[in-house]
């Protein structure tokens, strides 16, 4: 039997040379799909976990601290650091109590802490009043920021006493001293060395050390301030200079004009006109944070900052001493140590717009400044701040004073968290927040990006991270009954994201919210995603333009984790339905072909179970060779490659390719119980109806009868063609969707990146499988009918003829299957998702012409061969066994195999460790909606004098969001009017046309124009990037006269290194009466092209 | 050993599309094993019907084929087939040899998975010999001429040795020589097998050298004679 079945497919060359290329794409496919992808389980998994996990898994937070980001699933990064308190201790210790919570730990922001160093004093002595001039310069990242603050006081001219502000001069401050501000926030030591591994950060240096039981809180009665312990962050300082001045201003005074001067000073405005005084520079110093703060770290651990060793201090002496020598001296730091917290921390408001380029960002926001009204506090008083500048008492003998005892220091970056800048979510509270300076007002990218530094200000649009930690106890004695802003919960048994964490997590947010009244929200399964805020400028002053900050999509990864978990279940699925089809489509063809040599057998004593058990067997061995493959390539695999693999992974790859085909052989087997022995007897196939829709006139119409003719096989046919088409066709809709879904956050690009390979290589493999199917039944039709067509031959039908017969035959089968397997394919969608695929219409479509393209190229091969054939020998056929013939076809099965397994091997181990995807997993509705509303640029504070640059600016930007130009000019003008100078010069103007027109109703217009590359490249095709319109028409250039040019590579680059220069008139022919039209530009490198308009 | 083959009442007729042909009229006979019955009729009249009915290729729409009084077509499929692997050699027109298999293979085709008392491959062998094809055991059909490939097929029909041989117009796709070789054949196995052969022909000088001839038309028996006694 094994010996029959062999030379069957031996003497039948080109059909077994197809069965192998079948086996092999079988089982390689799946090989592929559901042994590596499926053995690698749990990777994608563990690699998510470790790259965007937060330390903590939910996060309680008081009702009403929900920003209008979080509508969609949005938080900012460092929201934590905008929060103040709202929780009391006891929902604390609620909480703490709820079953399953293994780490709550509770974070009070507290407020902005000062501190300052005194680097000593200047000596001034020589009578005459003084200005000491503050001068800080923050560096924002973007650019500096310098603040200026002037302060006078006379020396040894004029006495102070009994007089008031309006003089513009007070006390004498000649304390070289500088302030530091820093987020001092309140923590539980335990819960957050168990979240965040705390007490691992504290460095080495003098005492420091982490809290213990003993650092206590203490509130000091006789001198009113509290004592709370502190550690402080090393990194703790903003990129700033400070410069002190002192200054001697140039005023005539002495004791005995002064008490006149100083009244002229007081009607002329006091400090406002000494503002306006010339100085003589006294004395300067300067110091930046860095150094204040290492200044600082010094004297509170007692030890150098660099070296190690001890310092002495010395400094308290010399206060006292200082206080005995003046006593007019303010009082400027008792004890430095001393410290008061001003301001409470507060949020950031945001108001959602329409995002200018929604593809790279779907979620923009544009940032609201708060207005400060007379009331606020001096510094802000009728100031716009990014933040609402919260006191932390209304008065302020009532803002809390405290003396921080120093403990320890800790380094952020050593703290158990991710910090890798590629992976890191932005909603861990250590973590300094980052902004990237993208886009300018005008919509201009910045090249390469900025990246914003926070400067220090509490209500700047960067918050800090605390960057000194005390107790909750601590806290909770300054801030009274409710401290805490926010509780970082870790949930006990949720380690993967999988749907059963997900049930624990609602579980214990919903107890939380049910006993504490608090709202949770569950931070598990979040991803980066890159948001886009417009940030206005504050107090009139210029806009800052587009910043990008990595903001945190709550609960996206575990979608995009379902998502691609079922898309890729239906991938697979559909690749290994393609493969059962093909497998099963093959078989009947298989039996059709033989149906009369079965007969035959039967007519000769062959039991049909014998058939059965034929086919049967025929299948088994092929079915065999797929699972051998299989396990050949996995175990291939595992060797060469890391990739683990379990047994019984292995185990089934093998053995799913085996069941398929044995499978596959049902059908024919049920088939062969209704071949008669009768047939034998028979010539041709006998249909009992023959169909005939038209009458056969010519060939088309002959073809096409043909085909209705033998509906059977021709549904048959259709239908094994019509499933492959429907399931890729469904394939590539996945694919397009899955892709829609991925690419809108960071987490979902890097799941995309890593399933790509095995979208692509399933997309192959269904593809080729479904080519092999058409080709398959192609070739069966074809080759029956030899006989038919040598007698076409002999009847004297021309070659091109026949040629066309069998064409056409293959054209209708596929038309018929792209017809069925298109309408199945949108069922199937429909039954999937309930949506129909709108954007990728074209693209699924057009894998209806697959069918069609392999219908005609699968007929191609035969139908040469039937012209070939001479007509006497149709019966012939090409079967033998002459040696050479033989060896020949040996080599072209091995070096077939040899390459197909080579090929495959090569990109399995490529590919193979990146290919991670776990099963099962059900139907999520992943609802993707990018903010919307309109960008209400620049707030109206500006007055007159900012007015000319705001218009255009206002212009500009909303040009952004409308389908319209990058920048656009009249022309009068030139590109450098329009602040586009740096990149490029454009400019034209209208000159003399020499356009002969001869109909009547036109005319010609010249334009002559002038483009400079300056910056980069720009491509320049004068004929077809440039056209003119008006309101109803475009006109392309008739004729292009260069007049100079310089640095044009290939006719089309103009090189900013070369100086690229173009000079060149423009003619075209508009109709007579065309007065007004505007002269666009639009190429690749100018985005949304450039106007000039003309009057 | 079937003895005596008897058909009464024999009608067949196939339906389709609304018409019904009727192939085989109302025919009584009785075959007897050891005659050499030549069946001759034009197109149509129903031979090749008449064959395929008695080798139990198909079954009757009425009356019934009696093999030494037995019925056999009202038993399985799988029956039927034991039943052709014991008794019945068939031989078509177009030869029906499968094309992957050489000639010894076709042989054999019949005994694949058959349990039989001899040696298969040296009873194939034998029975090439016997149609005088021994050279040529290892060709492929399409390597052989015609006469040579309905060699073949008689070898492959007598290779279990059947008590009966149906041969469906065996000469009619073969020059008038080597026509008469083949029917020689039948003849010589019909003569030293003590086989009954029943063979259909267009050819009346074929016929005629037959025991026994039965004239066909349309269907219906038209006579039944004695032809040349041996």
């Amino acid at each position: 039997m094994i010996r029959f079945i062999w030379q069957n497919w031996w003497r039948r060359k080109e059909r077994f040379i197809l069965l192998i290329i079948g086996a092999f794409i079988v089982s390689a496919g799946l090989t592929y799909l559901i042994g590596l992808s499926e053995s690698n389980k749990g990777t994608i998994v563990d690699n998510l976990q470790q790259r965007w996990s937060a330390s903590y898994d939910i996060v309680v937070r008081p009702e009403g601290t929900r920003s209008v980001t979080e509508e969609r699933k949005l938080l900012e990064p460092n929201y934590l650091s905008g929060l103040s308190g709202g929780i009391s201790l006891e929902q604390y210790e609620t909480i703490k109590a709820i079953p399953g919570i293994e780490v709550a730990a509770p974070i009070a922001m507290i407020g902005y802490a000062s501190y300052s160093v005194n680097y000593g004093q200047v000596e001034l002595t020589e009578p005459g009043i003084y200005r000491r001039m503050m001068e800080t310069t923050v560096n924002n990242g973007i650019g500096e920021e310098t603040k200026i603050n002037n302060y006078y006081f006379p020396i040894n001219v004029w006495d102070l006493r009994n007089k008031g502000p309006e003089y513009g001069v007070a006390a004498p401050y000649l304390d070289l001293l500088v302030n530091g501000h820093s987020l001092l926030a309140g923590i539980d030591p335990e819960q957050e060395a168990k979240l965040v591994g705390l007490d691992e950060a504290i460095i080495e240096l003098g005492t420091s050390r982490y809290f213990v039981d003993t650092d206590t809180y203490y509130f000091d009665e006789g001198k009113g301030y509290h004592e709370i312990p502190i550690i402080v962050n090393q990194t703790a300082y903003v990129d700033k200079l400070e410069q002190i001045t002192f200054e001697k201003l140039d005023i005539e005074i002495n004791e005995e004009n002064a008490d006149a001067v100083m009244e002229k000073v007081r009607e002329n405005g006091g400090e406002d006109y000494l503002d306006t005084l010339s100085a003589e520079v006294i004395d300067t110093f300067s110091v930046t944070g860095k150094e204040t703060f290492h200044a600082f770290i010094n004297r509170m651990t007692g030890v150098d900052w660099e070296t190690g060793e001890v310092v002495v201090l010395e400094e308290d002496e010399e206060e006292e001493s200082n206080e005995d020598e003046d006593p007019l001296e303010i009082i400027t730091q008792v004890d430095e140590d001393v410290t008061g917290i001003v301001f409470k921390p507060s949020p950031l408001e945001y108001q959602e717009i329409s995002s200018p380029y929604a593809d790279r960002w779907p979620y923009t926001y544009q940032v609201v400044p708060f207005q400060n009204s007379d009331d606020a506090v001096g510094v802000y008083q009728n100031k716009d701040t990014f933040r609402e500048p919260i006191l932390i008492a209304e008065n302020f003998l009532d803002q809390p004073r405290m003396k921080p005892n120093w403990i320890g220091f800790y380094e952020a970056s050593n703290l158990a968290i991710s910090m890798d800048p590629t992976t890191e979510l932005p909603m861990e509270t250590y973590r300094p927040a980052s902004a990237e300076y993208v886009m300018d007002v005008n919509g201009n990218p910045i090249n390469p990006p900025k990246q914003l530094k926070p400067t220090g200000d509490p209500y700047s649009f960067l918050t800090d991270p605390p960057g000194m930690l005390t107790t909750i106890e601590a806290a909770a004695n300054i801030l009274g009954e409710k401290p805490i802003s926010a509780i970082r919960i870790k949930v006990a048994g949720v380690a993967d994201l999988s749907d059963e964490s997900q049930a624990i997590l609602e579980q214990v947010a919903n107890e939380i919210e049910n006993r504490t009244g608090l709202i949770t929200d569950i931070t598990l399964g979040s991803s980066p995603q890159l948001a886009l805020s417009y940030v206005p400028g504050l107090n009139g002053g210029e806009d800052i333009g587009w910043l990008q900050q990595p903001w945190v999509n709550i609960g996206s990864s575990i979608s995009i984790f379902k998502e691609t978990k079922i898309s890729f279940s239906g991938v697979v699925g559909s690749v290994i339905a393609v493969a059962i089809v093909y497998v099963w489509a093959s078989g009947i063809v298989n039996l059709l072909a033989r149906r009369k040599e079965f007969a035959v057998l039967l007519s000769i004593g062959w039991r049909p179970n014998q058939l059965s058990r034929l086919l049967f067997f025929e299948s088994s061995i092929i079915g065999i060779f797929v699972a051998v493959t299989s396990w050949m390539m996995l175990g291939f695999v595992y060797i060469s490659s890391d990739a683990s693999l379990s047994f019984n992974r292995f185990l089934w790859t093998g053995l799913f390719g085996f069941i398929v085909y044995v499978f596959g052989s049902f059908i024919p087997m049920l088939l062969t119980r209704n071949i008669s022995p009768y047939e034998a007897m028979r010539t041709g196939e006998i249909s009992g109806i023959s169909k005939r829709i038209f009458q056969t006139k010519g060939i088309n119409r002959m073809a096409f009868n043909h085909f209705i003719g033998k509906w059977k096989r021709s549904i048959l046919s259709v239908i094994s063609i019509a499933l492959p088409t429907a399931l890729l066709a469904v394939f590539l809709y996945i694919t397009f969707r899955l892709r829609g879904i991925m690419y809108t956050s960071l987490l979902g690009e890097y799941v995309a990146l890593e399933i790509g390979p095995a979208h692509y290589v399933a997309i192959l493999v269904s593809l080729s499988i479904a080519i092999l199917t058409t080709a398959e039944i192609m070739w069966q039709n074809v080759s029956e009918r030899r006989e038919e067509i040598s007698l076409l031959q002999a009847i004297g039908w021309k070659r091109w003829s026949i040629r066309r017969l069998i064409l056409a035959e293959g054209v209708f089968s596929g038309l018929f299957a792209a017809l069925i397997g298109l309408s199945l394919a949108f069922l199937i969608m429909w039954g999937l998702y309930g949506a129909f695929p709108t954007e990728e219409i074209g693209f699924i479509l057009a894998t209806g012409l697959i069918p069609v393209v392999i219908g005609v190229i699968g007929t191609i091969f035969p139908a040469e061969r039937a012209v070939r054939i001479i007509p006497n020998q149709g019966m012939g056929g090409n079967i033998t066994n002459r040696k050479a013939v033989e060896k020949r076809l040996k080599w072209v099965v091995i070096s077939t195999s040899v390459l197909l397994v080579g090929t495959f091997l090569m990109t399995m181990i490529k590919v193979a460790p990146n290919i991670e995807q776990a099963n099962d997993g059900n139907e999520v509705e992943y609802a993707f909606s990018p903010t919307e509303g309109e960008a209400s640029i620049k707030e109206p504070k500006d007055t007159d004098e900012q007015n000319v640059n705001a218009d255009d600016a206002d212009d500009e930007i909303t040009l952004i969001g409308v389908d319209d130009y990058l920048f656009q000019f009249n022309s009068s003008q030139t590109s450098e009017d329009v602040g586009w100078g740096n990149q490029l010069f454009y400019a034209a103007k209208e000159v003399e046309s020499t356009l002969v027109i001869a109909e009547s109703g036109m005319k010609g217009i010249a334009i002559e124009f002038t483009f400079e590359a300056r910056d980069s490249d720009y491509d320049i095709k004068p004929k077809s990037y440039f056209t003119l319109i008006n309101s109803e028409e475009t006109y392309s250039p008739e004729k292009v006269t260069i007049l100079e040019v310089e640095g044009w590579e290939n006719e089309e680059w103009l090189l900013g290194r070369e100086d690229g220069k173009i000079h060149a008139v423009l003619e075209f022919k508009v109709p007579e009466g065309m007065e007004s039209y505007g002269l666009e530009l639009k190429n690749r490198t100018l985005g949304y092209g450039v106007l000039i308009s003309f009057d | 050993m079937i003895q005596k083959i008897i058909c009464q009442h024999l009608e067949k007729s196939f339906k389709g599309d609304g018409t019904k042909t009727i192939a085989l009229k109302n025919v009584d006979l009785a075959f007897e094993k050891g005659e050499f019955t030549a069946i001759i009729g034009p197109s149509g009249s129903g031979k090749s019907t008449l064959l395929s009915l008695l080798g139990t290729l198909d079954k009757p729409s009425e009356g019934t084929i009696t093999y030494d009084n037995e019925e056999i077509l009202k038993k399985s499929k799988s029956k039927l087939a034991d039943f052709r692997f014991q008794e019945i050699g068939f031989i078509f027109q177009q030869f029906h040899l499968l094309p992957t298999l050489t000639a010894l293979e076709n042989v054999l085709t019949p005994l694949f998975s058959r349990k039989v008392p001899y040696n298969k491959l040296e009873r194939a062998k034998e029975a090439l010999e016997q149609v005088g094809l021994q050279d040529k055991m290892n060709s492929l059909p399409s390597q052989l001429s015609g006469g040579q490939q309905q060699r073949v097929a008689i070898a492959r029909a007598i290779v279990h040795k059947p008590s009966w041989l149906l041969a469906d117009e065996p000469t009619g796709n073969l020059d008038t020589e080597t026509g008469e070789r083949i029917y020689d054949l039948l003849k010589e196995l019909n003569e030293q097998e003590g086989c009954g052969v029943l063979f259909v022909t267009h050819d009346p000088a074929l016929a005629a050298k037959a025991n026994r001839i039965i004239t066909m038309k349309d269907g219906v028996v038209l006579s039944d004679k004695v032809g040349v006694t041996s």
